[in-house]
This record gives structure tokens, C-alpha cells and sequence, in this order.
């Protein structure tokens, strides 16, 4: 059952790599952030939600790419399709032709048949072609509704926190070694980093606020540091935080849980099921020693699943080590009707979703 | 060199195959084999997505023995196709005698180079999975020695597990990576990109 008209939620989906958050503003009106897609229906996260609470089209506001990671955009071209009246954010960095020019030569002919965050990037500018876009920069307001348009009573704004001056230069001046150069041997598109470039976004809805963290990292003098220091951006402190890139150390800020978030507020994280799994034990330590209230999306297996039969021998012989990379998308859902309190009093967690400390098992 | 040679070659340099650059055919005889090996390549493609208009025309191509051939042949995999190909081999040692059955096929990409091995990631063809479904470990022991310069984080290659069948009819399990020949950047892929690139930034109205 989808939220009362007064009701705030939002919803983090993760099936073990990608993360979708989904946030109800109030009288039927939503926003997503980022895009993943949910294994078992082949299809994003937020559009099977969103069609299962039978919300129309229209009734989305707002769209927002947090950066180009092929974890944060499967499927966000389709969502922008399927949402033709919302407003749509995208990285700023994206006005650079020669980065959008980079895109379009690593998808001009894809090499594979897995899809990337850089085809995904592409889909989503040709979608809006001839339309409009907003530029994701740090201490930007993208949605504003004055007290008297929802029927909460209270305002509600969204702002973009991030990346600030010092990552767009940093970006740009290294931005040549993503270029294809005429003889250069092609390779599938390279996973353009930094992180820092990631847009935070940050929703108020009268007292309550919730912090969409991205896969913001901290770098000296930008990153969370520079959201820290800015004068720009809403002062707002957030009951609900989405822990950026998946609970990692680098992207950790010991400030941002005193002068962005409330005490002990509500956390939750989509593990990265891949390569150097995230969160670590020390990560999951680390956040739990800050707020009690933290949960995942998805487990992190302690052992790779075994293949049976013939094949799971010949595998076994050979010395393969195969382990599955996503499992069930598992959503942490938390709504808020009483405003004056300013936190989330109800959590749910759905499908694999679970308490931050049973990540790694119980 | 005839008319359908010279379309191969030129389409080699239109890429996307296992067997472009240096493994142009060196002689006359190994040109129908690699004829064969190229419509292998171009079905492959239809699987694999876009397909360049060269390639599209060749598969129109019906006219020659060797395709023929292969498409008669009986169990020979497409993998083994490739392989032997790439490989330079003549026809004649690639009949149908010796010949592989797949039992699962990957697609995967190299995200991690590693010390004795690299870690990718794998689409299974097998299983018709729409994303990646398994993260793998491989050692560089499992990649053939002409293969093993193509390592490189990046790199795309074909993982085959099952049986070769022997022409004593024995059997024995096979674990086959094959990696991609990948095509280099053209100057007009360049400029063309940054042409749609200029033109589409263009067109959007950024707030």
C-alpha cells in the first residue's frame, strides 16, 4: 500500500550492485534518485515500484542521475522515458561536449553486450534532446513547493550539494585520459572516477530532512569537506541518511554525522557485492558506532554460491572462482506522518533488506 | 586477391571480431577458411549487438564453399570456430572430428588485473542473463599464450566451459577463454562523435 497523502517516505532499493533511492514528497508526488535494475523482472527498481502503487506518469517530479557508475544508472534512461514530465538532473560536468563526445564514441558500437553507466548516460542525454536539463552543482535548489502545496502543510525543497568548483577542475583537468585517440586500441568504456564529482542531494519537507549521500567521497579541500564548509547550501539537518558509496572508508566524514544528520538518525546503505565487497566489517563497525538505527538492502554472502552439476565440476576443476554478483533487490522503507518530531518513527524492510549488522550475516 | 577477400579484409578493419589486425590471411588457401571464420564472427555479432553495415552485407554472402562448409559441419562450436581461426589454421584441420560441446557460455570483462590471474566480470549467455550474473577469478595459467597479451583491465573475452570430444570418441572437460581482438579508434569515429556530441549538447536547454 502505497504512502497517505501526508505521509513522507523513502525507499532505498539494492539487489548487491546498483542502488535506487525513491522518495514520496507528499499528495502523490515523487522523485528518484539514481537507477538500478532488479534482476529478477529485468527491469528498474523504481519503475516496478512505482507501477505497483499505481502511480501515474505525471506524478513524478523530479529524476536524478548521481553520477555516470554503471551501479547508480541501469535503467534511468528508460525511467526518463517513462516520466517524460519530470525534471531531470544530471551531472553538470555533463555540459562538456568532449566528455559527452566520449560517450558517444564508446557506445557508437558496443563491444559487449553488458550494458554501461557511460550507455545509459547516452540514452538519457538523446531522451532529452531538444529539451531540458538541470546542471548538478553543488548549493543548487532543484524543487521547490511553498508551504501551501501539499496538503502536509510544509514546504518542501531539493537541493544539489555537490560536487563543488574544486572537483569540476580536478575532473576536468584529467579528462583526457577518457578521450579515444585516433590508433588507440578500444576497450570496453573505462569506469570514468573520481567519485567526487557525484551529486548529493539533499530534501527538506518542513522539519524533516533526508540526506542522499551518491558515492560522494572526501577529498582534501572538496568532497564532503567542501559540502561541510559551504555557506550555500540548506542548513537543514537530516533524519534520514543514504550512506554514500556503500559505507566505504573514503567516503566517511566524521562531520557529516555531527552538522549534516540529527542524533542516532536513520541510516541505510546498498552493499556492493563485487570485487573488494563494501561495507567491510571495520565500515559496518564504524557506522553502527554512530547511529543504531542502520540498515541494507542486501546481504554480502560470506561464500560464493556453489554451482551444481556438470558445469559446477568442470568449473571446480579448472580452479574457477565463480561467485554471483546480485541476488533478490531488497528495499529499506521508512515513512514519516508526524512532521513536528522530525524523524522517521516506521521502518520496513522488504525482500532481502536487513539491520546493518546482519550484512555479513547474522 | 578476389573481390570477397578484398570485402574481408576491408571489413576486418571495420572491427568488432575475434580475428582483426594481424590475422589477415597470409595465403590464398587460408583465405576461405578465414572467410568462414569472418561470417562466424558476424553471427556472433548479431548476438552481441550493432553490426556495421559491411558485416551485414556478408551475410548475405552464400556463394562461397567455405561458408557452406561450415555451416554443414556438425559440432563445431562457434567458440572452436574462433579459436582456430584466430589461430591461422588451415581447413582441412578444422573439421568436425575433434568437437567441442558447450555446456555454458560467459561473456566477461577484465575489472581487476591481479597477480597471477585477473577478476572480471561475466554476462551468462547460457542462462540469457540481462546483466552481469558472476564475478570470476581467473589465472593467467587458463589464457593461451597468444592470448595473454590481450590481458588488460578492459579486455572482453568468451569463457566456454564443457566437453571436447575426441576423433577416438573420448571425451574430456574443457574450461576455453578466448579473448577479443578489439579494433582501434578511427579518425572518423572520432570526429563523428564529436560532431553528435557538439550538436546534442547543443540542443539541450541546461538550467
Amino acid at each position: 500500500m502505497g504512502p497517505a497523502p501526508t505521509e513522507v517516505e523513502v525507499s532505498l532499493f539494492g539487489p548487491g550492485f546498483g542502488e535506487c533511492s525513491v522518495l514520496h514528497i507528499g499528495d502523490g508526488r515523487w522523485m528518484v534518485v539514481d537507477s538500478c535494475i532488479d534482476p529478477q523482472t529485468g527491469e528498474p527498481a523504481a519503475l516496478s515500484y512505482l507501477r505497483s502503487l499505481g502511480v501515474r506518469p505525471e506524478c513524478v517530479e523530479l529524476i536524478v542521475a548521481t553520477h555516470w557508475h554503471d551501479d547508480h544508472v541501469r535503467g534511468i534512461s528508460a525511467l526518463v522515458r517513462s516520466y517524460p514530465d519530470a525534471r531531470v538532473c544530471v551531472p553538470g560536468i555533463l555540459t562538456n561536449a568532449e566528455l559527452v563526445a566520449s560517450i558517444i564514441a564508446h557506445d557508437a558500437r558496443p563491444l559487449t553486450r553488458v550494458t554501461s553507466g557511460v550507455a545509459e548516460m547516452r540514452r538519457l542525454l538523446e531522451a532529452k534532446a531538444g529539451g531540458t536539463l538541470i546542471r548538478g552543482i553543488a548549493d543548487r535548489r532543484l524543487l521547490a513547493f511553498e508551504a501551501g502545496h501539499f496538503s502536509h502543510g510544509h514546504p518542501v525543497e531539493v537541493w544539489a550539494l555537490s560536487p563543488c568548483d574544486a572537483s569540476l577542475q580536478r575532473f576536468l583537468g584529467s579528462l583526457q585520459r577518457y578521450i579515444p585517440r585516433e590508433g588507440m586500441q578500444k576497450q570496453r568504456v573505462p569506469n570514468i572516477t573520481p567519485n567526487e564529482c557525484s551529486v548529493v542531494i539533499s530534501v527538506s519537507v518542513g522539519p524533516l530532512g533526508i540526506l542522499l549521500g551518491a558515492d560522494l567521497e572526501e577529498e582534501t579541500c572538496s568532497g564532503w569537506s567542501a559540502i561541510l564548509a559551504s555557506h550555500g547550501r540548506p542548513s537543514q539537518l537530516a533524519s534520514f541518511f543514504k550512506v554514500p558509496h556503500h559505507g566505504s572508508k573514503n567516503a566517511h566524514h566524521p562531520d557529516v554525522w555531527r552538522h549534516l544528520l540529527v542524533p542516532n538518525a536513520l541510516f541505510a546503505l546498498a552493499p556492493y557485492n563485487r570485487g573488494a565487497k563494501l561495507p567491510s566489517r571495520q565500515d559496518v563497525q564504524r557506522l553502527a558506532s554512530l547511529s543504531d538505527r542502520g540498515y541494507s538492502t542486501a546481504p554480502l554472502p560470506k561464500k560464493a554460491a556453489r554451482r551444481v552439476g556438470t558445469v559446477g565440476k568442470i568449473i571446480k576443476e579448472f580452479n574457477v572462482q565463480l561467485a554471483p554478483m546480485t541476488g533478490v533487490t531488497g528495499q529499506v522503507r521508512a515513512r514519516a506522518s508526524n512532521f513536528e518530531e522530525g524523524t522517521f518513527s516506521e521502518v520496513e524492510l522488504f525482500s532481502g533488506a536487513r539491520p546493518l549488522l546482519q550484512v555479513h550475516g547474522s | 586477391m578476389n573481390t570477397l577477400q578484398s570485402t574481408v579484409k576491408h571489413a576486418s578493419y571495420f572491427e568488432l571480431d575475434y580475428i582483426a589486425g594481424s590475422s589477415l590471411p597470409k595465403s590464398a588457401a587460408a583465405a576461405d577458411w578465414f572467410v568462414s571464420a569472418f561470417q562466424a564472427c558476424a553471427v556472433l555479432d548479431t548476438l552481441t549487438g550493432e553490426m556495421p553495415d559491411s558485416q551485414s552485407q556478408l551475410l548475405g554472402v552464400e556463394d562461397s564453399q567455405a561458408i557452406a562448409d561450415w555451416k554443414n559441419a556438425e559440432n563445431v562450436s562457434l567458440i572452436e570456430v574462433l579459436k582456430r581461426a584466430e589461430a591461422g589454421e588451415p581447413r582441412d584441420r578444422v573439421s568436425p572430428r575433434a568437437s567441442f560441446e558447450p555446456l555454458n557460455e560467459w561473456e566477461g570483462y577484465v575489472v581487476a588485473i591481479l597477480d597471477n590471474g585477473f577478476a572480471a566480470h561475466l554476462l551468462d549467455l547460457t542462462a540469457g542473463c540481462a546483466t552481469e550474473s558472476d564475478e570470476a577469478t581467473f589465472s593467467i595459467d587458463d589464457v593461451s599464450d597468444d592470448d595473454r597479451g590481450l590481458v588488460g583491465l578492459g579486455a572482453i573475452f568468451r569463457w566456454s566451459v564443457g566437453y571436447e570430444r575426441q576423433v577416438t570418441g573420448t571425451r574430456r572437460k574443457v574450461s576455453s577463454l578466448v579473448f577479443r581482438r578489439l579494433p582501434i579508434w578511427t579518425k572518423r569515429e572520432i570526429s563523428e562523435s564529436r560532431e553528435k556530441a557538439r550538436s546534442l549538447v547543443q540542443s539541450i536547454t541546461w538550467e
